[in-house]
């Protein structure tokens, strides 16, 4: 089965352009129009269960794409099927069925504990009180939450509050998840434990994941593939693996000495007369 | 199976005014402050209303019990915290939040409009309390015989008034879509409503060509259940409900409108 199916998508958008020669009222009534194309006539599949990531520069497009899956902007043109559903068209029917993660903007109650924020997600996917208790005890042991589960989500760490976050968008089963830039801001060991548990509910549960990311490790360790984006076309597809072996077949090292401290130099330099 | 899935469908809206209430609860601030920005005025407002009326038991065939509990209303009304609607939504347009909600199963400007009474809900509670124990002291007992008519009369324009700005706000909200700061709109606005209201003077003291504003007008019409205290609201009654029900259809089919054109907005530049 296939997840996502998208052909010849593109996206433009139409900027007014302020003209510096031309006066304040004649911008303002005939303002001169730039159009930017930020998806240009891309097209591919993802099967059901696979683990893929779109990367590229900013501005390349990433989330252009990753909101017309969702159903929040309208293609300029092309034809695409999320779950077997026009995006757009059956966005609130798509809603049930796809999980998203925006990394820089929190779906989390700020003051409340992470409990808080289960009920209220649960209640909007229309889930019975029974079925998000179930389900939240379910997620509570996978994403391993339980230490901080009763905590005010203000007084999260980070890497905490992304657990919470990615483990309350699925809390409806999604069976496909959008994931933009989750590990943006994390330090080392809260990436490890965010993508351990990613891969766990790719493998375990299923779930495709259609991920953005600058970091080549999540990539490394959650995608079997990888689409390169660039100026909103797909430049680059195929196995993450074979991507590795192609373009990081040379990885630079820098390596940086420690500096000697003064009284090192000094006995550098006077310890031998002594 | 329709019934229970009907009862889900509503009952996320329940859910996130329950969960605002609980999160907006903390806010002890917030309510302190509240409560004595609202202690304050209204002592002060009522004082000079006291000494007004000393001399006199009545002005204009008004008593001071029926001019304070007019007033007393408005506190009602701004209590419910219903004109922060437009804040809410124009802060989520500006921050970009108004897309991540789309990609949900819920009806934005709903949600909206529960999380809003939800978060309001502790102030509303302490300053209403406040604000009764005050009018009481002050005011005495209202200055209405409770007929089963006065009051379905009096409920019915507290509950359109309020429909009435809920909508009202929600649809000034909306045109943050289009104006990069909805405040001056909003100013007006609320401004308008304080004035045409009788938060400081009592509708039945304006002269006429004020009082047919303060009936007409959408930011009066609000607030019409503050004439209940008078002698002649049995009469104006229709009036005062008829205008109310004009505003609703007309604002409601403006922020329809609006929030048509604003979700294309969404769908064609993103949030």
């Amino acid at each position: 089965m296939t997840a996502i199916i998208v052909e010849n998508l593109v996206k433009t958008f139409s900027l007014a352009i302020r003209q510096p020669t031309q006066g304040r009222l004649r911008n303002f009534l005939r303002p001169e129009k730039e159009v930017i194309t930020a998806v240009d006539n891309i097209s591919f599949t993802v099967p059901e269960g696979q683990a893929v990531a779109f990367i590229g520069p900013n501005g390349a497009g990433k989330s252009t794409t990753i909101k017309m899956l969702t159903g929040i902007l309208y293609p300029t043109s092309g034809e695409m099927t999320v779950a077997g559903l026009h995006p757009y068209k059956n966005r609130r029917e798509l809603a049930f069925r796809i999980g998203t993660l925006f990394g820089q903007r929190s779906q989390l109650v700020p003051n409340l504990p992470v409990r808080d924020s289960f009920e209220l997600f649960g209640a909007i996917y229309e889930l019975s009180p029974a079925t998000v208790r179930r389900r939240q005890k379910e997620l509570i042991g996978l994403f391993d939450l339980a230490e901080f589960v009763d905590r005010p989500v203000r007084k999260l760490s980070l890497g905490q509050r992304m657990r919470a976050e990615i483990a309350v968008a699925l809390i409806h089963k999604p069976e496909i998840i959008f994931l933009d830039e989750p590990t943006i801001g994390l330090d080392i060991v809260a990436k490890k434990s965010l993508r351990e548990v990613l891969g766990r509910i790719n493998r375990e549960e299923g779930v495709t994941l259609f991920l953005t990311s600058h970091d080549v490790g999540d990539i490394e360790a959650l995608c079997t593939r990888t689409m390169v984006v660039n100026h909103g076309r797909i430049v680059v597809d195929e196995s993450t693996d074979a991507l590795k072996k192609d373009y990081f077949a040379h990885r630079p090292v820098k390596m940086v000495a420690v500096e000697p401290s003064l009284e090192e130099i000094i006995q550098d330099i006077y310890g031998a007369k002594k | 199976m329709g019934l229970k899935s009907s009862l889900l469908k509503l009952r996320k809206y329940w859910v996130a005014g329950k969960i605002s209430a609980r999160d907006s609860s903390s806010n002890h601030a917030t309510i302190f402050s509240n409560c004595c920005g609202i202690a304050v005025t209204l002592i002060t407002l009522f004082s000079v209303y006291h000494f007004a009326f000393a001399a006199r038991p009545s002005i204009q065939g008004v008593t001071l019990s029926m001019a304070l509990w007019s007033i007393g209303m408005y506190t009602v009304y701004w209590s419910t915290g219903v004109r922060n609607i437009y804040r809410d939504i124009a802060l989520d347009v500006k921050n970009g939040s108004v897309e991540g909600i789309l990609n949900k199963p819920v009806d934005y400007i709903v949600l909206s409009v529960c999380k809003r009474l939800g978060r309001q809900t502790w102030v509303c509670i302490s300053t209403l309390t406040i604000s009764a124990t005050i009018l009481f002291l002050m005011a005495g007992a209202p200055p209405v015989g409770f007929s089963f008519i006065w009051l379905i009369e009096f409920l019915s324009l507290g509950f359109f008034g309020f429909l009435l700005s809920l909508i009202s706000f929600s649809l000034i909200g909306i045109t943050s879509f289009w104006l990069d700061d909805p405040e001056p709109v909003m100013w007006i606005f609320d401004k308008s409503v304080m004035i045409l209201g009788g938060s400081i003077v009592p509708v039945v003291f304006f002269p006429d060509w004020l009082k047919l504003l303060a009936t007409w007008l959408p930011m009066g019409a609000m607030i019409s259940f503050a004439r209940a205290f008078t002698n002649d609201f049995a009469t104006q009654f229709p009036t005062l409900l008829l205008s109310q029900l004009i505003w609703c259809v007309v604002m409601l089919s403006l922020a329809i409108f609006s929030w048509q054109r604003a979700k294309k907005i969404l769908s064609i530049y993103g949030g």
